[in-house]
Parts: C-alpha cells; structure tokens; sequence
C-alpha cells in the first residue's frame, strides 16, 4: 500500500513518507509499524462504505446523475483528506516522528538548522489521501454499479 | 360502449379463459358521426398498439386482449356496411315513387307521419338516411333487414367458429340500435344457407346488452321526451319475440341525474360526452365473456341488471359493488398511472433512469417522439383515455375514479394509499422510478415497445400491491 502512496512522494516529502513506512531513529530501522498499511485500510474501508452507501442504501432514484455521484465522490474523499492530515499532524504535534526525519541538525551544537517536516507535509499528505480515495472511488463505484436498482447508470451508462 | 370496452381493455380488463379476441362490428349508415369516427380511431390505435406490444398468448396486462377490424379487406373499418342508404331519402329506398295501389297505401299507413327538420315538420317518407333513423326505429327495421345476402354479414358468418360468442350492443330508444337489435338477432337465430356457417350461427352462445334511457335532448328536432314510451313499446316486444332466443340479456338505463346533451341528429355535430352507463353496459360485455358454457347455455334464461353497493350523487370506486371493483378497479388503476406517468414524468426520466439507458434494448428520447411511431399512438390513445375519464366525471350521475390534479398516491378517489412509515419512503414519481428500475431487471431484451409497456405493467401493479390495501 505504501507504494502507491509513494507515487505522491514528491506532494508529502520523502521524510514523511519514511515516517510513514515505520522509520525508528533509535534502531535505525523500519520498526514503528507501518502507517500506510493502517491509513490505506482505512481508506478502503471508508471508500467502500461510501460506495455501497450510494449504490445500495440509499439507491435512490432521484440519486442517479452524475453530480450526486460526483458529490458522494467529493464528501469520501474529504473524509479521507481529514483522516490523513490529522493523523500525520497529530504525530508532528506529538512528536512522534523520528528526529532525524524532522530535522537537520547542526553536527557540532546539535542546534536545528531546518524542520524537514511541516504542516503543510500534513497537509498535502492529506491532499494525496483524498486523490486515492477518489481513484478508489471510481474503481469501486464501476466495479459494484452493475447491481444497483437505480443507480447502476451513474455515473456513465452502462 | 366500444370506447368504454376499448379503454377497458387496453387497461388490460381480463376476459377470461373463453375469449381472447373481441371483432367489434358497428352498424350505423351514419358515416360522419363524430362519436363514430371517435371510436374508430380509439380502435385503430389500440389495434396497432395491440399489434406491437403482445408478446405471446401468456401476455397479460395493458392491451392484452385482440381487437381486429373484420372488414379491413373490404377497406371498411369495423363497420358493417349498410347497402343502398348514402344519398337516398326514405322514399327512394322503398322506391316509393314507383309503388302503386295497396303497396302505396300501406306505405302511407306505416310511414306517414313527419320528422322535425330545422323545427319544421318534413314527411318520413323524404327523411335523408345518411346520418341515421333519427329516433325513428320503424324505418330503420326496414333498411337494416338487408342482413342476409349482405356481403359483411357474409365476411362475419364465415369467419364465425364454434365457441365463438356473439353480443349485440343496442340502446332502446333510438332507431339504428332499437330496430337493429331484434333483426340481427333474428337473422343469426334463423341463419340458413347460403350464409356461410348457420348452424353455428344458430346455436352460437349470444349475449346482448339494451340501453335504456339515460340522457335527455335539448328542445330540438328529436324528442327525449319519447323515449321512455318507445322504451315501453320495445321491451314489450322483446319481452316475446326477442328474450327467449338470447343467452344473457342486460338491462342498463338511468332515468334520473340525466344531462341534456345537444340536440344533433347526427353526422360531426353528434359528439355526446362519455357516460358511466356506457361504462357499465361495456361492463356486461366482459361479464358474459367470463361466463363458463354451461352457465350461459340455455337460453331465455338469463337477465341481469346492474347496481351499486353505495349510490351517491357521485360515483367512484369506493360505491361500486365488490364484483365490478374486482373487475375494474385494479386494471383502470394500473392504466392511470401509466397514463399519468407520461404525462408528468416520462421525458424527465428517459434517458436518466436505469429502466431507461439500461441493457441492450433502452427506451430513447426518439422512442418517445409523441410526433412518430410506435409513441405517437400511444399518445393519442392516452389522449382519448384521458378524455374519456374526464367526461364521465363531468357527466351526470358524475363517475369520478381519479382526482384530477392530485399527486399520484392520492390519486385514486375515496381510496388512499397506505400511509408511509417514514419521510424518507419513496412517493409518487420516485417510487414510480424505482419500480421501473425494478422491473427492468427482469424483462430481459423483448423489443423496445413491448419492453416499455411491460416495464409499466409491472411498475404500475407493483405500486398498488405495496401502497394500497
């Protein structure tokens, strides 16, 4: 999973992203668990919901164009966007990410030079949440359509 | 009644096992007559709708039931011509000119009287048979008993196979139906060669309904005022000469709550709105088509007479008796909708809704071109369904079935549909949506004109299994 999250890599930063997969200063290895694994889980889970919500709960008649599925697309992937950008910030704010991936420090005073993780890391972490939860989206959207009473037309006939 | 019967039927009114087909014949020699080439067109229209939307003998629902034009080699459409009539008075049609003596003199006797022209009294004898016997059955006995040797006639005995039923459809106080009425009866009773098949004919299973008095005439040159004493006089008759030789006589009229309707002799003047005692006598067509043989076999036996449960100056469902409403009720209900749907919903669906853009056979904006093909007489069929349901509302005794204006679960008079458990439940249109969507998972790929009507079939029954008792 965090290979396809590293397709964003140049969005979030290679830092986070190291967070991300795990990275442990102390043992200088991937031992933190990884957070992609956890956060795409979350996203399938929400993106799947989302679509069964649409397609089969409230398979609506008057629900079958292309702006509610469109309006159904953007609420998953805002979802998706907060749930990424609070957890990333939520370890910036806790200072659970490993020093060496948050900063550069100088070798002699140990006094830091630059933070290499910021918010807007955060931010666009949540940003490339958001894009996969839209791809997932469409993916889940033509592959469960087809049962749908009313909405197997949305958002592109069939 | 044919209209009455034809909008029955289209709405999908169930026969029965005996009958699968009706051939309606008209006898009228007025060919201008506006309700005629009313009721014509209400023919031709179902009988292409019919044509295009039946898939099999199983089919079941709107149109189910076969109409076809017997006469459609001979160019007629569904009249049976009456030789002889078409710019002729009376007079010529007796040759009276040339009678001499006694002839004459009997002539005199029996057709001496006058005929209101324009309020002016004009001898029988010079009356133009082109728009009919304007109430003056004495004349039509004479010009209608041409049956034998008539060519139609001919077509319809040849036609005729055994379990095949006959009934006849006549008012009483008119002059076509009351003098046709006991001579087509005759002659199918007497049926002798050369007509094709007499002894079918003879033993055929023959129903009629008579249709007493039920409007009144404005002060003009044909009396309403008569027609309850040529009532009197012709059930007499019947009573002997016509009862005994039938399988099932109905008696339908209204005496009372009567509309004066224009006082037209005939031709494109005579446009008389539809009456829910036309309804009910094509009623008693179906009824004797459900009849099993053997209830029906013998003859002289059976008459019947139409009532209902709860009479109120208003007529709807909800005071009809069960056996009518059993009948009626459900398969007029289903039709409304339909009709209802396209009006108000049909182009802001098509090419939206699932049941629509779905599968192989879809239902496009072309198809529902209310200007060409298939849609187009559909349309015009609706458009007379329409009217039919709005005249005998404003008719009196009014028949109100469906409020005018009304959202379509609150639709149906006197009868509201179940109440809804929550606001979120689908109403109207989008629940009307939803069953389409439904059905269209399960009628597969017929072609796009019986798919659209079995989509509504479906729908239409399914909204009245789940919101109504």
């Amino acid at each position: 999973m965090g290979t396809i999250y590293c397709w964003f890599e140049s969005l979030f930063g290679q830092d986070l992203a190291e967070h991300l997969w795990g990275w442990d200063m102390s043992t200088q290895d991937y031992t933190k668990g990884n957070h992609f694994n956890s956060i795409g889980s979350v996203l399938v889970l929400v993106t799947l919901f989302m679509v069964v919500l649409f397609y089969y709960i409230i398979n609506h008649p008057r629900f079958n164009h292309w702006w509610s599925w469109i309006l159904v697309l953007i609420i998953n992937s805002g979802m998706n966007f907060l749930y990424g950008w609070k957890l990333t910030l939520s370890d910036l704010s806790n200072n659970l990410i490993s020093d060496d991936l948050m900063y550069i420090r100088d070798v002699t005073t140990n006094a830091i030079v630059t933070q290499k993780i910021t918010e807007s890391n955060c931010v666009n972490f949540g940003i490339a949440n958001a894009t996969l939860a839209a791809i997932l989206f469409l993916i889940f959207s033509f592959m469960l359509r087809w049962w749908s009473r009313n909405c197997s037309t949305c958002p592109i006939p069939n | 009644m044919i209209k009455s019967l034809s909008m029955l039927l289209a709405s999908g009114v169930d026969m029965g096992p005996n009958i699968s087909e009706v051939v309606p014949i008209i006898i009228d020699v007025d060919k201008g007559n506006e309700d005629l080439s009313r009721t014509i067109e209400i023919l031709k229209n179902y009988e292409a709708i019919h044509a295009k939307v039946v898939s099999g003998a199983n089919y079941k629902g709107f149109f189910q039931t076969k109409q076809t034009n017997l006469f459609q080699v001979s160019g007629n459409e569904y009249r049976l011509t009456i030789q002889d009539v078409q710019g002729k008075t009376f007079g010529q049609y007796i040759d009276y000119q040339t009678q001499t003596g006694s002839q004459k003199d009997l002539s005199n006797l029996l057709f001496s009287g006058n005929q209101d022209d324009k309020g002016k009294p004009k001898p029988l004898l010079e009356m133009d048979m082109a728009i009919g016997f304007q109430g003056n059955p004495k004349l039509g006995c004479v010009v209608l008993n041409q049956f034998k040797g008539n060519q139609d006639f001919n077509t319809f005995a040849e036609k005729f196979v055994a379990g095949d039923r006959i009934f006849i459809i006549s008012s009483i106080h008119g002059g076509t139906g009351a003098a046709g009425f006991p001579l087509l009866l005759k002659n199918l009773r007497n049926a002798d060669v050369p007509t094709p098949n007499p002894a079918l004919l003879k033993n055929a299973l023959i129903g009629a309904i008579t249709v007493l008095p039920y409007f009144q005439l404005k002060e003009g040159d044909i009396k309403s005022a008569d027609f309850i004493s040529k009532t009197k006089a012709a059930l007499q008759y019947y009573l002997k000469n016509v009862n005994p030789s039938l399988n099932s006589m109905y008696y339908i009229g209204n005496e009372s709550n009567t509309h004066n309707y224009e006082n037209n002799k005939g031709g494109t003047n005579q446009k008389n709105d539809a009456h829910f005692v036309e309804f009910v006598a094509a009623m008693s067509v179906i009824d004797f088509a459900m009849q099993p043989s053997n209830v029906i076999e013998v003859q002289g036996r059976r008459f019947l007479e139409f009532g209902i449960e709860n009479f109120t100056n208003s007529i709807d469902f909800s005071v009809l008796g069960n056996a009518t409403r059993s009948m009626v009720q459900k398969p007029l209900t289903k039709y409304h909708f339909f009709r209802m749907y396209l009006d108000e919903q049909l182009s802001k669906s098509t090419n939206r809704q699932p049941w629509s853009n779905r599968g192989k056979i879809k239902i496009t904006k072309d198809f529902i071109n209310p200007n060409s093909g298939f849609y187009q007489v559909l349309d015009s069929f609706n458009k007379r369904f329409g009217e039919w349901i709005k005249e005998m509302a404003a008719n009196d005794p009014p028949f109100i079935p469906f409020t005018a204006g009304a959202a379509l679960l609150n639709s149906i008079s006197n009868t509201p549909a179940k109440k809804s458990g929550s606001k979120l439940r689908m109403q109207n249109f989008v629940l009307f949506d939803n069953y389409l969507n439904e059905a269209e998972r399960k009628i597969g790929n017929p072609p796009q004109e019986q798919k659209f009507i079995e989509l509504f079939n479906r729908a239409t029954a399914k909204i009245l299994s789940e919101r109504y008792n």
